[in-house]
Parts: C-alpha cells; sequence; structure tokens
C-alpha cells in the first residue's frame, strides 16, 4: 500500500528524440492517486510521446520512472510490463481488431481474465456486456457483434469500456478519447471518470476539447515543443488561459494567431453546386444552392448524410447526373490522414503537387521547373516546420500533414474544396491556420463545403447545412449560428432511430456462401452425368483428387488470415512427398530428420519475415525455388515408393465413408478448431492490426511463427497425404497447388488483408476447383478447353461476390 | 547542395548498388575460376537477361499499382506472343508489322480485360491475372494444333542476334525502354498517378487522380510488354512452343524485388529491373560452370532471393508495411 502522499506517478526528465524532430526535451511530472489530469498541447507538443514511453510503447532516450512507489526498469519497458504494473492506454488511433467479435476483442486486451480453455467465450462475452454497461449504460451494443458492423462511435465506447475492464488497473491514459463521441456518450463517460477517480482511479487525459477538460479534469499539464509550459490546478486556468498559453511561441516565436478580419465576400455565380430533389441511397430528395465565396458548413448528427453529400459531389462532378449540377473543378480535403490523404512514400512537395497534376493530361510531362512554380507559394504560405519542401511527408506532425492536404487542394486551384472534418485532432493555432486558409479561397470566390464534427468551428462558415436522416432539415444563412436551432433540427425524430441503429442486427450471408453452393452444384451436375460419384467408392475416387489441395488452401488460409502469401506452399509439398517416398522409404531415420528439418524451416520463415520486416511473398517466393530445387536434387524423375505404414493410416477400412475422406474432414475441422482457440483468436487479430496486438502485450515474434508453423504443419501433411495417394512421388506435381490453393482461400471467401478467411470455406474453394475439370471430362470436353474453362467459373465465382459484398459493405 | 544530392543518391539507391556491384564480383568470379575475365561473358548474360527484363518491367508496372497486384498472366502472354508472331510472319520480313500488330493487339485485350475485372469485380489482381493466363493457355494450345511455322523472318532474327560493337542491339533497345519507363514513372502524371495509387488508393482517387485510366494502362501496357517479349524470345530460339513462358513466372517477380521495386506498391525501378534480372541470369551461369545440376541452380537462385531481401531491408529508408488494411 502506498502512502496517501506518495504519488502514484513520478516521471523525471523524460527525453525521446526522433531525429532530427525533438518530440520530448525534457518533461518532469507528478500524479496523484485519484488525480484527472488533462494533459494539452499543439499537434507535435509531444504529448503522444510521453505518454507512449511512461506506457512502454515507445522506449524513451532519457528518463526515470517510479510508480506505485517503485522504480520502473526503463530498459526492459514494453506495453506488457506497463499493463503488469497497471498502466493502460486509450490510443487515439483505435486499437480494435475489426475482424474479431467485441467480446473476442475484450479477450484479446484482458487475457488475464479469462483462465477457461473450454467455455472461453461465455465468460469473455460477460466481461464484454459488463464492462459496456458499466462505462456506457443504455448503448445497446451486441458483443456479440462483429467490429466492423459497429460505427466509429460504438467502437471508441468499446476500446474505451475494454481498458476499464483490467482490475489490476491504477493508471489510465485516455489520448483523445471523445474525438469522435456524440455529446451523451462524451457525458456518460465523463460520469465515470469523476465517479471513478473519487474510488481512486487514477487518469491521464489528452484533448483538445478544453471544455471537458475544464468539466473533469483537476489538474492540468500543458506541453509545448517536448517541454512543459505550465502546470497547475484546474482551479488556476481556464479555456482562455489555456489557449493562450498553447499559442505564445509557437512557430518560431511568431505572434500568437489571431484571426482576421472577415467579411463574406460577393457570390460568385461562376462557381455552383446546385441539387434539385437529389436523390441516392442515402440522400433523400435534397434541394439547394452554393456558390462560390460561400462557407458550406455540413452538420448534423454523425452519419445523416453529410459525407455522402460531400463524395456524391466529389465523385459526380464532370459527370450528367440528374438533380446534381456542379460547375467548377472540386478537390477534396480527406479528414483521415492515415487513410485516405498522405502518401507515405513521397516527399512534402509531391504530396502537395498530386491533385494538380492529376489534373493535367495523362501522359504530360513534369519538368522539375514545374514542379517547384506549382509548390513554391503555398509551402512558404504554410509555415511548415519542415527541411523544406523535399523533406519526407512521414517527418511531419499530424497537424502539418493536414496543412499539406488543405495546401494540395488549393495548389491545385480547385473551385470546389471539400473537407471532411479536416481539424479532427488538430491543435488550437494549426486550426486557426487551416481557418485563414478556408477563408482565404473563399475571398477569392472559392466554394467551401465543410463537413465538421467539432461545433465550434460552425462559426467559421458563411452557411450551414443541417442533415437528418439523410435530408437538409436546415439552410442557415445567418451569421451568427444558434447553436439551438442546430441540435433541434439534428435530433428532431432522433430518439426511436437510434435505439434501432445499434439493436437492430441485420443478417448476413457467411462468407463462404459461395464456395459452398459451388462445391455442391458443381459436384452435384457431376453426379447427374455419374451417379457413381454418390458411392462411397465415387467419393473416393474424388477425395484422391482434392485431398492434398484441400490441405494446402488450409496452410495457405492461415498464411493469408495474417495478410502474407505463401508462394512455396506447393513446391513445400512436392518435397516432403519427395523425402517421405525416398530418404524416409530407404532409410527412415535419415528421412525422419529431413522432414523435421524441413518442417521446422517454416516457423523459421515466420522468425525471419517479422524479424527483418521483409515482404512474406518474397521470402515463400525464394523458398519455392529452394524446396523444388532441393525435391529435383533428391529425385530428378518422379517414381520412389510411399512407405507402408503411411499407406495404411489413409487406407484403412472404415464405415459410410472412406478413411481419406475422414482425413480431410478431420484436418479442415482442426484448422477451424485452431483458429477459434484463445489462441487463435489472438493469432487472427494479428492478421488484422497488429499493432494493437502488440500493445496488448502480444508477442509478434511468437504469433509469426506460431502461424507458419501451423500453416506449415498442413502443407506437410499435404505432402504425406500426396504420397500415400500416389504411392510414388513427383517433385514438380504439386507445384500447380501453390496459386490453386490461394484461389480456393479466395474463392472461399477470404481476403487478402484485414485477416477475413474461413477454413470452411477454403475447402470448398479446393473442392469446387477439382471438381471443374472432372467436370468437364465428364461432359467429354476437349482437354484443350479445361484451363480456360476452370478460369472463367474462377472469374464467374468472384464476380459473385460482389452481389454480396454490396449488401454487406459500408 | 550538389553534393548532398549525390549523397541521398547513392542512400536512395544503395540496394541496387548492391546487387550491381554483386553482378560485378560474379562476373569477376567466374573469370576467376573459369575461362578468364572476359566482356563477352557478361555481355552474353546481359542479353540472356534482355528478354527476362522486358518481362520484368511488365511485372514492375502491374506489382507497383499496389495492394499485392502481380500479373500470372504473363507467362500466358509470353507464349501467346510467340505463337502469334511465328505465326503470322510464317518466316517472311514482310508480315512482321501484322504480326507486330496482332501481338499489340493481343495484348491490348489481354490487358485491358485484366484490368476490368481488377477495377469492375473487384478480383484481386493475382487471381484475375491467374484464371486470364488459364484462358491464354487454351488460346494457345488451340493454336498449337495448326502450328507448322518454323522459320524466322530474317529481320526479326537480326533484331535479336546483330549486333553493335560487339553489343547486341536488344541490349540497347532494353536499356532505352527502361529509361523511358524511369522517365515514365518519375516525371509524368502518368507515373505519379501510378506512384500514388499504389501507396494508397483511396488517398489517390480522393485527391482527383484518374485511379481506373492509370490502372488500365498499366495492365494493358504490361500484357504488351510480355507478348512482345514473348515474339522476341521466339526470334531467338527459333520456335514457340506450349508453356515457354512459365519459367518467366517466378522470375519476372525474383527480378523486379532484386531491383529494389516494393511489392506492395507505390515505388518502381526500373533500373533496379534491368540489374535484377542480370543478376539472376549471372547467378545460373555462375551455377553452371561449377556443374551444378538445376535442383542446385534452383536452391541458390531461391537463398540469394531471400539474402537480397534481407540486406537489402536494412538500407531501406522506409519501413515496410505489409498492406494497408
Amino acid at each position: 500500500m502506498s502512502s496517501a502522499n506518495m504519488p502514484l506517478v513520478e516521471a523525471k526528465h523524460f527525453r525521446k528524440v526522433y531525429y532530427p524532430t525533438i518530440a520530448v526535451a525534457d518533461i518532469s511530472m507528478t500524479i496523484q492517486k485519484g488525480d484527472i489530469l488533462a494533459l494539452v498541447g499543439a499537434n507535435g507538443a509531444g504529448k503522444s510521446t510521453f505518454t507512449k514511453a511512461i506506457s512502454g510503447v515507445i522506449s524513451c532516450d532519457e528518463g526515470e520512472l517510479i510508480f506505485d512507489g517503485k522504480k520502473v526498469d526503463l530498459d526492459h519497458y514494453s506495453p506488457a510490463v506497463a499493463r503488469e504494473l497497471g498502466i493502460r492506454v486509450v490510443h487515439q488511433e483505435l486499437s480494435l481488431c475489426k475482424n474479431l467479435t467485441v467480446y473476442e476483442n475484450f479477450y484479446v486486451e484482458q487475457a488475464q481474465n479469462i483462465k477457461k480453455v473450454v467455455g472461453w467465450r461465455a465468460d469473455a462475452r460477460k466481461m464484454a456486456a459488463e464492462a459496456i454497461d458499466r462505462v456506457f449504460p443504455g448503448s445497446g451494443i451486441d458483443v456479440n457483434a462483429s467490429l466492423s458492423s459497429l460505427s466509429i462511435a460504438q467502437q471508441q465506447m468499446v476500446e474505451i469500456s475494454r481498458a476499464t475492464s483490467d482490475a489490476n488497473m491504477k493508471l489510465m491514459i485516455l489520448d483523445e478519447p471523445t474525438s469522435s463521441l456524440p455529446e451523451d456518450r462524451t457525458r456518460q463517460l465523463m460520469d465515470y471518470l469523476i465517479r471513478t477517480a473519487k474510488e481512486g482511479m487514477t487518469y491521464i487525459y489528452i484533448s483538445h476539447r478544453l471544455k471537458e477538460i475544464m468539466t473533469i479534469a483537476n489538474r492540468v499539464f500543458i506541453m509545448q515543443n517536448g517541454n512543459e509550459k505550465w502546470q497547475g490546478g484546474i482551479g488556476d486556468t481556464s479555456e482562455e488561459h489555456m489557449v493562450q498559453l498553447m499559442g505564445e511561441g509557437i512557430g518560431d516565436g511568431t505572434e500568437p494567431v489571431e484571426l482576421s478580419e472577415f467579411t463574406a465576400p460577393e457570390l460568385n455565380k461562376s462557381i455552383s453546386v446546385t441539387g434539385e430533389k437529389y436523390t441516392t441511397r442515402r440522400l433523400k430528395g435534397i434541394t439547394f444552392e452554393a456558390y462560390g465565396g460561400e462557407i458550406v458548413g455540413l452538420t448534423g448528427l454523425e452519419g445523416n448524410g453529410q459525407l455522402d453529400f460531400l463524395q456524391d459531389i466529389l465523385l459526380k462532378s464532370g459527370k450528367k447526373v440528374a438533380g446534381l449540377n456542379i460547375s467548377g473543378n472540386v478537390a477534396f480535403v480527406a479528414g483521415d490522414r492515415k487513410k485516405e490523404g498522405i502518401f507515405p512514400l513521397w516527399s512534402i512537395s509531391d504530396n502537395l503537387v498530386l491533385t494538380k497534376a492529376a489534373k493535367s493530361g495523362i501522359f504530360k510531362h513534369l519538368s522539375r521547373q514545374w514542379l517547384e512554380e506549382s509548390v513554391g507559394y503555398w509551402y512558404e504560405k504554410l509555415h511548415i516546420k519542415s527541411d523544406g519542401p523535399q523533406a519526407m511527408i512521414t517527418s511531419l506532425s499530424g497537424g502539418n500533414q493536414q496543412k499539406v492536404l488543405i495546401a494540395r487542394a488549393l495548389v491545385a486551384d480547385a473551385d470546389i474544396i471539400l473537407l471532411d472534418d479536416p481539424t479532427r485532432g488538430v491543435d488550437q493555432p494549426t486550426k486557426i491556420a487551416l481557418y485563414e486558409l478556408l477563408r482565404e479561397a473563399a475571398s477569392a470566390g472559392k466554394l467551401v463545403i465543410w463537413r465538421t464534427s467539432d461545433d465550434a468551428e460552425l462559426e467559421f462558415c458563411t452557411r450551414l447545412f443541417v442533415f437528418n436522416e439523410g435530408r437538409i432539415v436546415g439552410d442557415i444563412q445567418d451569421n451568427k449560428v444558434d447553436h439551438d436551432t442546430v441540435m433541434k433540427l439534428s435530433f428532431a425524430n432522433k430518439e426511436e432511430k437510434a435505439k434501432q441503429d445499434m439493436g437492430g442486427k441485420k443478417f448476413t450471408l457467411p462468407l463462404f456462401t459461395f464456395a459452398l453452393i459451388a462445391a455442391i452444384v458443381i459436384y452435384g451436375i457431376c453426379a447427374t452425368r455419374s451417379p457413381l460419384l454418390l458411392s462411397e467408392y465415387g467419393v473416393q475416387l474424388m477425395a484422391v483428387g482434392f485431398a492434398a489441395l484441400v490441405l494446402c488452401a488450409l496452410a495457405q488460409t492461415f498464411i493469408i488470415g495474417l495478410g502474407h502469401v505463401d508462394l512455396g506452399v506447393g513446391n513445400f509439398c512436392g518435397l516432403v512427398n519427395v523425402l517421405c517416398c525416398t530418404l524416409l522409404f530407404e532409410k527412415p531415420f535419415l528421412g525422419v530428420l529431413a522432414l523435421l528439418a524441413a518442417f521446422l524451416v517454416y516457423p523459421l520463415m515466420g522468425f525471419v519475415i517479422q524479424k527483418r520486416n521483409v515482404p512474406a511473398i518474397i521470402v515463400t517466393l525464394g523458398m519455392s525455388f529452394v524446396w523444388i530445387g532441393i525435391a529435383i536434387s533428391l529425385q530428378s524423375m518422379p517414381g520412389g515408393t510411399c512407405p507402408a505404414w503411411i499407406r495404411t493410416v489413409f487406407y484403412t477400412d472404415l464405415p459410410v465413408l472412406n478413411t481419406l475422406c475422414y482425413w480431410v474432414i478431420g484436418f479442415t475441422v482442426l484448422a477451424i478448431v485452431i483458429y477459434r482457440s484463445k489462441y487463435g483468436t489472438v493469432l487472427r487479430g494479428f492478421g488484422n492490426n497488429e499493432t494493437a496486438m502488440i500493445n496488448s502485450g502480444w508477442n509478434r515474434a511468437k504469433a509469426y511463427m506460431a502461424i507458419y508453423a501451423i500453416a506449415g504443419f498442413f502443407a506437410f501433411m499435404a505432402g504425406v497425404m500426396c504420397s500415400a495417394i500416389n504411392n510414388a512421388s513427383d517433385a514438380s506435381a504439386s507445384g500447380t497447388y501453390t496459386m490453386l490453393a490461394v484461389a480456393s482461400v479466395i474463392i472461399g471467401g477470404g481476403y487478402f488483408s484485414g485477416g477475413i478467411v474461413t477454413h470452411f470455406g477454403a475447402l470448398c474453394g479446393a473442392i469446387s476447383l477439382t471438381m471443374i475439370s472432372v467436370l468437364l471430362g465428364l461432359l467429354k470436353v476437349s482437354t484443350d478447353y479445361t484451363a480456360s474453362i476452370q478460369g472463367l467459373v474462377l472469374i464467374l465465382i468472384l464476380s459473385l461476390r460482389l452481389l454480396k459484398g454490396r449488401g454487406n459493405k459500408s | 547542395m550538389k553534393k548532398q544530392g549525390t549523397g541521398s543518391f547513392f542512400r536512395k539507391n544503395a540496394s541496387i548498388l548492391m546487387v550491381a556491384g554483386g553482378c560485378i564480383i560474379l562476373w569477376l568470379l567466374m573469370g576467376i575460376f573459369g575461362n578468364g575475365i572476359r566482356l563477352s561473358s557478361l555481355i552474353n548474360n546481359a542479353y540472356t537477361a534482355s528478354f527476362l527484363a522486358i518481362a520484368g518491367l511488365a511485372q514492375m508496372l502491374v506489382v507497383t499499382t499496389g495492394r499485392g497486384a502481380i500479373d500470372l498472366s504473363i507467362p500466358g502472354m509470353i507464349t501467346l506472343g510467340g505463337y502469334l508472331g511465328m505465326m503470322i510472319c510464317n518466316g517472311e520480313n514482310i508480315r512482321i508489322i501484322p504480326a507486330l500488330i496482332a501481338v499489340l493487339a493481343a495484348g491490348a485485350v489481354v490487358g485491358f480485360l485484366n484490368s476490368l475485372m481488377v477495377i469492375y469485380l473487384k478480383i484481386p489482381a493475382i487471381i484475375a491475372t491467374m484464371a486470364m493466363n488459364y484462358i491464354i493457355v487454351t488460346a494457345t494450345m488451340l493454336i498449337d494444333h495448326n502450328f507448322n511455322v518454323f522459320t524466322i523472318p530474317s529481320l526479326l532474327k537480326g533484331f535479336v542476334t546483330v549486333r553493335v560493337a560487339g553489343i547486341p542491339i536488344i541490349i540497347f533497345v532494353v536499356v532505352a525502354l527502361a529509361l523511358g519507363i524511369s522517365f515514365m514513372i518519375r516525371s509524368t502524371t502518368y507515373g505519379k498517378s501510378l506512384l500514388s495509387m499504389g501507396q494508397n488508393l483511396e488517398a489517390a482517387r480522393l485527391a482527383g487522380v484518374q485511379v481506373v485510366k492509370t490502372e488500365m494502362i498499366t495492365y494493358v501496357t504490361a500484357s504488351i510488354f510480355a507478348g512482345i517479349a514473348g515474339m522476341l524470345i521466339s526470334a531467338r530460339v527459333n520456335g514457340a512452343r506450349l508453356g515457354m513462358g512459365d519459367n518467366y513466372q517466378m522470375d519476372s517477380i525474383a527480378c523486379i524485388v532484386v531491383g529494389g521495386t516494393l511489392m506492395s506498391g507505390g515505388r518502381a525501378n526500373a533500373i533496379g529491373t534491368l540489374v535484377g534480372s542480370l543478376f539472376l541470369y549471372l547467378i545460373i551461369a555462375a551455377m553452371q560452370l561449377m556443374g551444378a545440376n538445376a535442383g542446385i541452380q534452383s536452391v541458390v537462385k531461391g537463398g540469394l532471393i531471400i539474402v537480397v531481401l534481407l540486406l537489402g531491408a536494412g538500407s531501406g529508408t522506409v519501413k515496410r508495411k505489409a498492406k494497408a488494411a
């Protein structure tokens, strides 16, 4: 027990340099138990870096940390250690896995609470439901729902509640937790924080929303350029005070930025966007007119058509669309910088010029001089701290990247500038600089259409469109914004709808639907031509054809589930086949050793890939040359004999179905069970959001090695089965399995990224692909056409996914 | 300023310079342990590598569109190009032009269909082009049934064999091609569009990049290159046969990786692709010199691809991220 006046956190002289930027120069901070310490500062002030350092996400260059009376060994510090100590972070970027359900997300981050191996799901569900209810009562979030089906706000709620379910937690760090929460949920969160702080929980609360800070914090710590600017009790400061402090000394000692006088310019009628009962799936008969010189704010509750409105203007510009007229060229500024904005491999200059370049002819020569002329003026105007326009965009802070994105539209001299909440997570001085840019654009006769989630920004618009369920319910021309009216319009008829949104669960087809249908249909047609296929013997005959491919596909499923592709799986299967039928047959002991060694290369590949951060596709491509090379060296011509015991294992008489089928089913079930187990769930998590899993304390090396080992096991068994089936080996016969396995996984409903794969789908996919050639044989189609019909069926099945995708996505 | 320029040149091209160094070392070693160091052995390998380089440039363009795109229809297109070229020429110089037009047209159709599948049917490129490859294989099989041309027009044969100052002109042509593509990528709208969509498709679309047009041009160009490579390979080996393009499947990927093109898209290196293809052939030549069989050659080739990758990974300035989800 720590004594009452011993601080919970004592951080001394933290320093972190990302050459050439000093992110944190020298920060010392003391936090008492039960504090809610607000950490504020402009973007790039070092808040995130500092909190990452004290939570073990990054290692700091200098510093000393005493937590709960004990000195922390910062040389051996990691998120896992921080969690042990009781420090937890809710990161600004959501750290959830979208391919998992809500409760699975709880499990992967709170594994210490779930001990059961069988029935762990029930415990995880309970934990999730309780936690969400504790912080956000009445949220209506279904813990069984897939995370991807939740709105951003709901995901944020899951993220926050998840962190609170750790009984061991002593310090919770919230980095911009309310940036996407609606107002009522923000209030619930604040109530919860205040309530638990009274019970002794301690918080570091990072936010740009000073109003919130004034409500909940008891202490304020202001950072600037990696240093402490001010700290004190909440009573000693105010919103104006904080803004003033943050603004001082920003931008190389220039004056604090003040917004200049602005009068709405004359309307420029040559630039316009007009709608006449414009209707789409999301927008319901909207009629409006907007002209150059206006700054039109789009407001209303999140997801009521504002974004669709923006995107339609972008996508439909230059096209003839009923009900929507756009004159002038359009540029878009994304709010989600990482996902929709910047190009990380490029310099600031290239990032700035892209839209302008894209507007020129596709084969236009972009000379260096043209580039410099295009960029120069705006680069100067942005006042970005950097090594010049040729510096990498990634060397800039988030706020400065946002400036570049807005300037990209200005460089392109677009008439209509669409902004999608560009100031989310941007500090006050940068915001003001952005507002200035927008006003300048409007003064120059351009039309600015601006979706914002920060109601304070409505003040800077000359006109407001209030959206409600895809309609424009308010068109406010006044200079003075009446927040009450906006709120009333936004919330009209909303109470019922909100409930429906959260509770109503749509039925979605499982991923493997099309693969299953295809497999059954193709097998069925085959069976009508040759009823033998329905007998046990017929099934065995078919199983002989697809067994090895199915196993390769199961292996590939694990790899693709991680976002990788294994280009060597077929040749590996071939090598195992050769080893079984040559070495193992002739010198069993040596054979076993060789097989074991080959298998062990798989986890080793996983290790190398994660250790050096190299693309898996190349490592496995290289290995495919190695596998086939060894196999050819051992056996240049097909031949060899399979050891009798292997044949016995796969060909013993069993009732109902033949042994081979049982094995295929058994391996598929095994693969599914592995993926649904506790650690399997973690492995799936790695396929979707690696950073999150690492921050939750899971070991990346272990996960990669586990996945590659599992995949290696299935590919290995494919080789063994080949040997049993053919009673001989052929080094190059299995090469085609590589791509067919990839195709099986994709037909089976899998995607190359995001950890979305199904083993059952892969099984069905592999069966379909094999049965196509059987079908063609039965239909007496010339073998010349087999390949092309396989190709066409592949295209057809994957095209069908579009239909499903349309109902499922967005 | 100038000095910094050269410094950054070395930093940016570290991995390619390393591979180029590797090429020279291989060549010297071959000379020392073989018949003496002779420029001709380097030139001969560069000659063989030229054909792979064309396929490699095609692959590079498609890979650069990002999202794990790979064009698996390149081998099929090479074979088809070979068959079409041979069949239409029928040994007569005057028919080279129609043959070339036919190959271009076939490439354009194949590439266009590939891009349609990727863009509108949203089929992952690796699968769409694999399916397309199956279809092309059938097409070439059908041609093969009535195929009985065994002579190459003298002009075409000359194009792939004639040497200027001891260097086959095809090498000059391929180098010029690579320089041209390099220029296209660096300094034209098309190049900027290609690199931007390879880094982040959604961001490129929102920034106003004509992603559909860019992707179509890319796939069409790639297929045309593959077709022309096929025609030239046929001229070199005096004939077309089924499966003649199959070796280029993995080799075209290997040579661009060795050459510093990013598999996840967004960064391409045309000159690197040339160096990469030369490197691959020098390895094979060195192996053959040492009397290694085909199996060992393959093992060494695979091992070296991984080694180059691992060595290059350290010098890269940007962290490789597998794929943006």
